[in-house]
């Protein structure tokens, strides 16, 4: 999965990081070059520093071979621009953008562009896009560098029943809670997880899809 | 007709000017309340201070009932975000859009939208000029 996200404001750090754990590769276009050199220091994702609605410099950032394309900047006719050149230059399906105004989304919605209205949705975006229907975030703490997310725990998952000592869960993670039906469980490391139990992970940024992969046997990066 | 123009720079300026010489009702909208001050006093159409770029200053210049949308302001994004709302959300009969980035008026084309780039017409302009010798007219 490589993902493409256009401009952004201080919101983009902490996005950048939940979709690197997830092990997509991550191109930033950003127009700002303080901007660019935090995020190049910051972070493994490739930064190109450029006007992403231009054409060119989408292209310079390699959009032909990208899956999708996430148009943040604050500003919302350049969002659209840069969702309507990515769809109809480059072919790219999968485009959203974040809405800065409400009333804006009207005209997204007739032109056919996926929306999200800013703040709040950039949350609940990571976990759509991740596609696990079993993986719910709750949100992130301490600017997105930690993840808190509720799993589902199903049947087949090869965590079921396993003391959570032997299950070696990856640094950086923890199971911090367990809620198994009416019952709220602080675990210890003898307490194992129950299918249809209801486990409250918390990760870093770095080790959020490697933890995830531990409990499911998903492979987070299948999107 | 009743027209809205979008940006009151030196295009929008002139365009809304002569649409309402030419009998047209014209309202020009500008974020800048400096620059609808530069309209000529003789403008009979309405200066309407608000974003091209947000849907509610465009419902609140009746783009609606607007026959024709032109956008004119300095940003080639807001352009395209006033020509596709006036296209598919406010059912404008015809919009049209400049464009400042040579590189997009192709671009802007391919998604249907009608463009002008004042570049691209100087420039072929120009060319046709050079191309003539100003001699040889002379004697034609």
């Amino acid at each position: 999965m490589k993902v493409l996200l256009a401009g952004a404001s201080a919101s983009l750090h902490p996005l950048c990081a939940s979709f690197m754990s997830k092990g997509w590769d991550v191109v930033v276009v950003h127009n700002d070059r303080t901007e660019c050199e935090l995020l190049s220091r910051n972070s493994r994702a490739l930064v190109v520093c450029g006007d992403p609605s231009s054409p060119e410099v989408l292209d310079d950032a390699g959009i032909r071979n990208t899956d999708a394309v996430l148009a943040a900047t604050q500003r919302d006719s350049t969002n659209l621009s840069i969702c309507q050149i990515s769809a109809s230059e480059f072919g790219v399906r999968n485009t959203l953008s974040i809405i800065n105004k409400p009333g804006n989304e009207k005209v997204f919605e007739k032109l056919g562009i996926r929306f999200f209205s800013a703040n709040a949705a950039i949350a609940s975006l990571i976990e759509q896009m991740a596609d696990l229907e079993e993986i719910t975030g709750i949100g992130a703490l301490a600017d997105g560098r930690i993840q808190l997310t509720e799993l589902r725990i199903q049947p087949d998952w090869p965590c079921v029943g396993i003391p959570l000592q032997s299950l070696r869960m990856p640094g950086g993670s923890l199971v911090a809670a367990i809620l198994r039906s009416d019952e709220a469980i602080i675990p210890s490391g003898a307490t194992f997880l129950l299918p249809g139990d209801r486990a409250i992970v918390l990760a870093t940024a770095v080790s959020y899809g490697p933890a995830l992969e531990k409990l499911s046997g998903l492979d987070t990066d299948r999107a | 007709m009743y027209v809205v123009v979008a940006g009151c720079g030196n295009l929008g300026r002139r365009l809304a000017e002569s649409l309402s010489r030419d009998g047209n009702e014209v309202v020009v909208l500008d974020s800048r309340h400096e620059a609808l001050e530069l309209l000529s006093p003789e403008f009979g159409g309405f200066r309407m201070e608000g974003d091209a770029g947000d849907v509610a200053a465009l419902e609140q210049a009746k783009l609606g009932s607007a026959d024709l949308a032109i956008a004119a302001t300095d940003d080639d994004n807001v352009n395209l975000f006033f020509a596709q709302s006036a296209r598919f959300l406010f059912e404008v009969p015809r919009a049209l859009v400049r464009v400042h980035d040579p590189a997009r008026e192709a671009v802007f084309r391919r998604l249907g939208v009608e463009t002008v780039c004042p570049t691209t017409v100087a420039a072929d302009l120009m060319a046709c000029l050079v191309s003539k010798d100003p001699a040889e007219e002379a004697k034609a």
